[in-house]
């Protein structure tokens, strides 16, 4: 991920927000949704919002993007370093996509593009700006739908697009609400080049998500809410070194017998087992060097087929956050 | 989601880089046909018209201010009140006349220009006359048969514009 100076704008700005919405807890007590949220999105930052409920993401999500009330704190959305009062301002400062109904299904995607994006000028220039509209097409990997009708792309496709249509909006904030939409391989790859593409328009994205790898791969800063609390907000770099635990990998055809033997060895670890898998986690207070590691399993005769050594996962960050919370 | 996905292919990018390169080439950013042309020309001629028509209401304005005759590019629209000149331009015609070099005109031309009591004439040149000085003037006569000879000789700084011709079917 980027390294950001403190020359950024800040855009988006929230603090201690508290949502309209309750629920009922274990105690039957009523609490909301969420409380005490704060965040600062400044320009250039991709932001990522999960939870542990799909509803509270959505939810935060909406009141950033100025769709919901809430209860109390502040969500403010900044224009020229002054914070924006009016609602009208507010909506024309962030462009927020839930859903894909403003896209017209009987054009192709250049002419979509072209459609939302261009202003009316005179037909000399319009082939010319359609020339480069095809060409920034084929550079973010969207090539291969670039003449195909809208009407026969997937969801997350149309997303993706939205989120470039955004790109050319005055909006300096992106909001993109996806909790619904679970994104393939290919189009994660084809979103981090449109997220460079909008760092390089100095403007940022807020994306929620259920899919810790789309924060991974595309995200800066990372807010993550458990049962209505900020369990974790800061970069993504940080959440990964921190809450992952996991610090090897360990594929053996018969990992079955290597569980007693580690466990033995490494005192303090816990040892989670999945198919042909070992996560080792670490929680005990002494860091192991992966030269130490492969010299501890030598000395005691226990050679796995493939030992990987974990960099840290949003997924299982996640996952600590909410077992350790 | 129709069952056949129609994705891009390189042939489809080629053929609408191709398409996009001729748009380009043209003059108006799309291919110049015999549609084009004649909006061209009948945009062009509409302007004319109406150029022409707001330069002929300012003149009118400008001239009706200083109590001239009204003229574009020095061509004038005069209406047949009298039946002076009858046959030749009968009551009611209108005549175009142009500017002219008042001390060149021969016998036959047909002139309008401004009697001493300041009424205003049209009139065929009858005989051109020389004074002993070498100043021209000129005797001037309605064509209608009983017309005679007009009493005041016509001197140059009076006339206006020389007769081209009548407009038909008026």
């Amino acid at each position: 991920m980027d390294i950001k100076d403190d020359k950024q704008k800040v855009l988006l700005l929230v603090e201690d927000l508290i949502s309209m919405e309750c629920f009922k807890n274990e105690d039957d007590k009523i609490i909301p949704f969420f409380s005490d949220v704060s965040l600062c999105v400044k320009s250039q930052e991709i932001w990522g919002i999960s939870a542990d409920e799909a509803k509270v993401a959505q939810i935060l999500c909406e009141i950033l993007g100025s769709m919901r009330t809430y209860y109390s704190g502040k969500c403010q959305i900044t224009l020229h370093g002054k914070a924006i009062k009016t609602k009208k301002l507010s909506i024309e400062n962030v462009f927020y996509i839930d859903n894909t109904n403003i896209i017209l299904d009987n054009m192709n995607v250049l002419e979509e593009l072209m459609f939302l994006t261009t202003k009316k000028t005179k037909n000399k220039f319009i082939a010319k700006k359609q020339e480069e509209m095809l060409d920034l097409l084929i550079s973010l990997g969207l090539g291969y739908i670039s003449l195909t009708m809208v009407s026969q792309l997937y969801a997350t496709e149309k997303l993706l697009l939205l989120v470039l249509i955004a790109c050319f909006s005055s909006a300096d904030v992106i909001i993109l609400n996806a909790v619904k939409y679970n994104f393939s391989q290919e189009e994660i790859e084809i979103f981090l080049k449109i997220v460079k593409y909008i760092k390089s328009k100095n403007k940022s994205l807020v994306i929620a998500t259920m899919e810790p790898k789309l924060i991974g791969m595309l995200c800066d800063k990372t807010v993550f809410l458990y049962k209505g609390h900020m369990s974790f907000c800061g970069t993504v770099k940080e959440l990964q070194q921190k809450a992952d635990k996991v610090k090897f990998v360990i594929r053996s055809e018969n990992v079955k017998e290597l569980i007693e033997p580690l466990k033995s060895i490494l005192p303090g670890w816990k040892i989670k087992k999945d198919n042909d898998f070992l996560y080792l986690f670490n929680y005990s207070k002494t860091e192991i060097q992966p030269k130490q590691f492969y010299k501890l399993l030598s000395d005691n005769n226990i050679f796995p087929d493939i030992i990987k050594i974990n960099k840290g996962r949003v997924e299982n960050s996640f996952t600590e956050l909410m077992e350790f919370n | 989601m129709p069952n056949e996905r129609k994705l891009t292919t390189e042939d489809d990018i080629k053929a609408m880089r191709e398409e996009l390169i001729s748009a380009k080439t043209t003059r108006y950013g799309f291919k110049v046909n015999k549609k084009h042309i004649k909006k061209i020309i009948s945009n062009t001629i509409f302007t004319l018209i109406i150029g022409c028509l707001v330069l002929l209401i300012a003149q009118v304005i400008m001239v009706k201010r200083s109590g001239l005759t009204p003229n574009i590019f020095g061509y004038y629209l005069y209406n047949i009140t009298t039946g002076s000149m009858h046959p030749t331009y009968p009551v009611g015609s209108i005549i175009i006349s142009h500017e002219t070099d008042p001390y060149n005109l021969q016998v036959g031309d047909v002139v309008t220009f401004y009697s001493t009591s300041g009424d205003r004439i049209t009139h065929r040149i009858y005989s051109v006359n020389y004074d002993e000085n070498g100043g021209i003037s000129y005797q001037t006569k309605g064509d209608n048969p009983s017309n005679t000879v007009d009493k005041e000789l016509l001197t140059p700084d009076r006339i206006e514009a020389i007769t081209l011709f009548k407009v038909p079917f008026i």
